[in-house]
């Protein structure tokens, strides 16, 4: 194959040498996460690839949705009547709902609750994924300059999508719920007990309830707990209905909420903070400074 | 000089992928698995290149994936350099016919996200625990295989001008 046998030995050589250099990046990348040169050079390259990527987005997207338009007109008739049913089935339980609502307003009044607050967000166009089917990232229009910060939980309309792990001045990278280095604390409204959720690479992710009591129903609305994204946010679906043995977890499959598939738009929720919890749940801790004026001596 | 020529363009054909991967292959996913281009430009690549040209472009092309996804840097580097190193060693088989070349294409890109799939476990991506691994290895194959006529064909042109056959 080669033309002589020192030839051989070198193409052999690099290979080899180039085989060593990246298992010791990866290596190197691994023992320095999110602190190492590693993420300098990603953050740069997505700098320097992003005005491309854009570019390349903005030609291709009218053409995929174009296309995208024609495949779906046959699949239209369907889906009205589809649509219909459920706008039905919709307007039934709306007046089931209005009823709760009342309900439960009253029920704030009583014990004076207050509302969950409207948690500032931050609109972004996704114009890039990963560079193989075994990423599950997409980068977003928005950066450090729209207030975007590394932790920050990213939603669509649907529920919770993932959360920014990289950013650049005018770009985020966020990490889907869907990869399987990610974990979610999570509650199951049903039964407010908490687990937590991890993801699979598809769209059904995995629920762990370490310390469960009451069996989980099928369709029980997983929402996220608090611990470090804001309480609330829709995640997923129970799966299949399950009940934990005795000193055992309980574990079952969630549907993820948001579509993993189609993610054109997202946001991004920027007034919210892990803190925020803790602060929250122990406010009486935290005594403001008392000042000393030095010319008067007054307090 | 018409070496150094050919590695530069297929550095340009690797570049040109990864947009295209990153953005177009975004959008395009049959059933919900896109191809891999950029492997496939390597492939198509190395066909033409020096040995070591041929394993420092697959190298290139592995690092540029790796800081535009989103796993550990390094894990497409080892797979790219293998895929490329294995071209290198069955292209001499590519005159065998068209045939030849689909089932060449096919088993780079089955065993090249295969070999992903077992690093990017090794340094804790969970990749070959996903209950749809099956799919993740057998689509990216049979989408190459679709794509090859083009990406081949592109190769060819730009990179053996003088010498223009279909995908050979």
């Amino acid at each position: 194959m080669f033309p002589s046998g020192r030839r051989f030995d070198r193409v052999t050589a690099l290979f080899m040498s180039l085989l060593a250099a990246g298992f010791v990046i990866a290596t190197f990348d691994v023992r320095t996460a999110e602190t190492g040169i590693a993420d300098t050079m990603r953050s740069g390259t997505q700098s320097l690839l992003a005005p491309v990527q854009r570019g390349a987005d903005l030609v291709i997207s009218p053409v995929v949705s174009f296309f995208d338009g024609i495949s779906n007109l046959a699949g239209l008739s369907d889906e009205n009547e589809r649509l219909r049913a459920q706008v039905s089935s919709l307007e039934l339980r709306l007046r089931e709902t209005s009823a709760l609502e009342r309900k439960v307003e009253e029920l704030e009044a009583i014990n004076a609750l207050e509302p969950p607050l409207e948690l500032a967000s931050v609109s972004a166009r996704v114009y890039s994924s990963g560079a193989s089917s075994y990423d599950h990232v997409k980068y977003i229009l928005k950066g450090v300059d729209d207030g975007i910060a590394i932790g920050q939980a990213v939603i669509d309309e649907r529920g919770l999508i993932g959360r920014v792990d990289a950013v650049t001045a005018s770009t985020a990278r966020v990490r889907l719920l869907t990869d399987p280095v990610v974990s979610v604390g999570v509650r199951v409204q049903q039964t407010n007990e908490t687990g937590v959720v991890t993801g699979l690479g598809t769209a059904t992710l995995r629920l762990d309830m370490f310390d469960a009591t009451t069996p989980v129903t099928e369709g029980a609305v997983v929402v996220t707990d608090g611990s470090r994204f804001p309480p609330g946010i829709v995640v997923g679906y129970v799966m299949e209905s399950a009940d934990a043995e005795v000193n055992f977890v309980l574990q079952t499959g969630v549907e993820t909420a948001a579509r993993f598939s189609k993610i054109d738009y997202v946001k991004v929720i920027v007034g919210w903070s892990p803190l925020d919890a803790e602060v929250e749940s122990e406010p009486t801790l935290i005594e403001p400074p008392s000042f000393v004026d030095p010319r008067s001596g007054q307090q | 000089m018409r070496r150094h020529k050919n590695t530069l363009i297929a550095l340009g054909l690797v570049f040109i992928a990864i947009i295209l991967q990153t953005t177009l292959f975004s959008q395009v996913r049959p059933f919900a698995i896109a191809p891999a281009l950029v492997l496939l430009t390597v492939i198509a690549s190395a066909r033409y290149l020096e040995p070591e040209a041929a394993l420092m472009v697959g190298f290139t092309a592995g690092i540029i994936s790796d800081l535009v996804g989103g796993s550990s840097l390094g894990l497409w580097a080892i797979t790219m350099t293998v895929v490329a190193f294995a071209t290198v060693k069955l292209r001499q088989y590519e005159v065998g016919g068209v045939l030849v070349v689909a089932a060449g294409v096919f088993l780079l890109t089955f065993a090249g996200q295969l070999l992903y799939a077992i690093v990017g476990t090794l340094f804790g991506q969970g990749t070959i625990n996903r209950p749809d691994l099956w799919k993740l290895l057998l689509f990216p194959a049979l989408w190459n295989v679709v794509l090859a006529a083009p990406i081949f064909w592109v190769s060819t042109v730009t990179m053996r001008r003088d010498e223009r056959r279909w995908a050979l």
